[in-house]
């Protein structure tokens, strides 16, 4: 069969990269200890709900300082705890999400924000919500027969300002 | 195939290989620049005051207590004093550890050398008060460090530690299972290795190492 010179020599260099990576992800995950998810981003799914143990163990959000939170979001058959989070808009939040089950979806409507969740695994993401609404998470990875029904929500506050508390 | 083309091959593979093995081999340790650490002004225990740009130039370790604080704080204040045991006093980039006083008010250097006293901490070692106002913001806004009083006045915190570089960069969070002392000087002495280190070329090395870095 003849092979083109040229074509021979990519086809040697494309085996030869796939083979360096390959050595790479291995050593980087063998030797090195790198994963993914790092370490620092797991959790052990079976002290999930116990108290003291696990931040999930009571799903909240907590103001870290003014106009600042954070939300650990646990995600379950078919529903995310808690199923309603209220922030005052213009705050920062990061979200801290787990699933005490099965894989699932966190997507809050109308924005970007999109993870996967996996039962061990911490997804975390750091938002702000300027505009004042209701702002729908839906699990978008089915994840069961009432799939369908698992959402919570978001509501975003309006702030008072003096202005508008003069009048 | 001509020796020519097998030059350019070669050639054009070697950078290649270079930076997948700088990548896997990770000759140069380093740290994260997770985000800048906040700045503040706050007042120590001899009622003197002390701002973030006091510490730099010299690594910091920064931990979180109140003068009332009990079990929520034990962990962190264990580990600081297992760092201070450990720690050469002649280290060429000065090390400071540094607690910040979370209490409902502002505490009286008096009270924050009681606390000193009473827990044993070093008199080299830092105690930072201040407005609690600016404390929540400095540890909770800055420090993304949750805390709270109760309503029996118990404090209610995550515990943490917090190591920031010379440059004010905050280079490592510790939080929950705090590590052992000598995993966090493990990461001081990186801190240092790279502010001695990266100089001229080695400073490009440095670089690029933090550029395969996982950032969390």
């Amino acid at each position: 069969m003849h092979v083109d010179k040229y074509e021979q020599a990519w086809i040697r260099i494309s085996i030869f990269v796939l083979v360096i990576f390959i050595i790479a992800v291995l050593t980087a995950s063998v030797s090195a200890g790198i994963q993914v998810p790092g370490v620092e981003g797991r959790v052990d799914p079976n002290l999930i709900t116990t108290p003291g143990a696990s931040p999930w163990a009571e799903p909240s959000v907590r103001e870290l300082a003014p106009g600042k939170y954070e939300a650990y979001v646990l995600a379950q058959i078919w529903a995310f705890r808690p199923g309603e989070i209220r922030i005052p808009a213009g705050s920062e939040i990061t979200f801290y999400v787990t699933s005490k089950d099965v894989q699932h979806g966190f997507k809050i409507m109308e924005t970007n924000i999109n993870m996967m969740v996996l039962p061990g695994q911490v997804s975390k993401l750091k938002t702000t919500f300027d505009k004042p609404g209701t702002y729908n998470i839906v699990c978008h990875e089915y994840c069961g027969i009432g799939h369908h029904t698992m959402y919570g929500k978001i509501i975003v506050e309006e702030v008072a300002t003096e202005a508008a508390a003069s009048e | 195939m001509k020796s020519s083309s097998r030059i350019l091959y070669v050639l054009a593979l070697l950078p290649i290989v270079a930076v997948l093995l700088f990548a896997i081999l990770r000759p140069l340790r380093v740290l994260p620049r997770i985000r800048l650490a906040p700045g503040y002004a706050l007042f120590d225990q001899t009622g003197a005051r002390v701002s973030s740009e006091d510490m730099r130039g010299q690594i910091t370790l920064y931990g979180f207590s109140s003068t009332e604080c009990g079990q929520p704080c034990a962990g962190a204040e264990e580990v600081m004093a297992e760092v201070v045991a450990q720690l050469e006093s002649d280290r060429v980039i000065p090390v400071e550890l540094v607690t910040i006083a979370l209490d409902e008010q502002k505490a009286a250097p008096e009270t924050l050398r009681a606390y000193a006293d009473r827990k044993g901490i070093e008199r080299s070692r830092r105690l930072l008060t201040g407005d609690p106002n600016q404390v929540k913001l400095v540890v909770g806004g800055g420090f993304s460090t949750f805390y709270q009083t109760d309503q029996s006045g118990q404090l209610e915190m995550d515990p943490a530690l917090m190591l920031v570089d010379g440059l004010g960069i905050l280079r490592a969070e510790y939080r929950g299972n705090l590590p052992s002392a000598s995993a966090i000087l493990r990461d001081i002495d990186l801190l240092t290795q790279e502010a001695l280190n990266s100089t001229g070329l080695t400073r490009y090395a440095y670089e690029a190492a933090h550029l395969f870095l996982c950032y969390p």
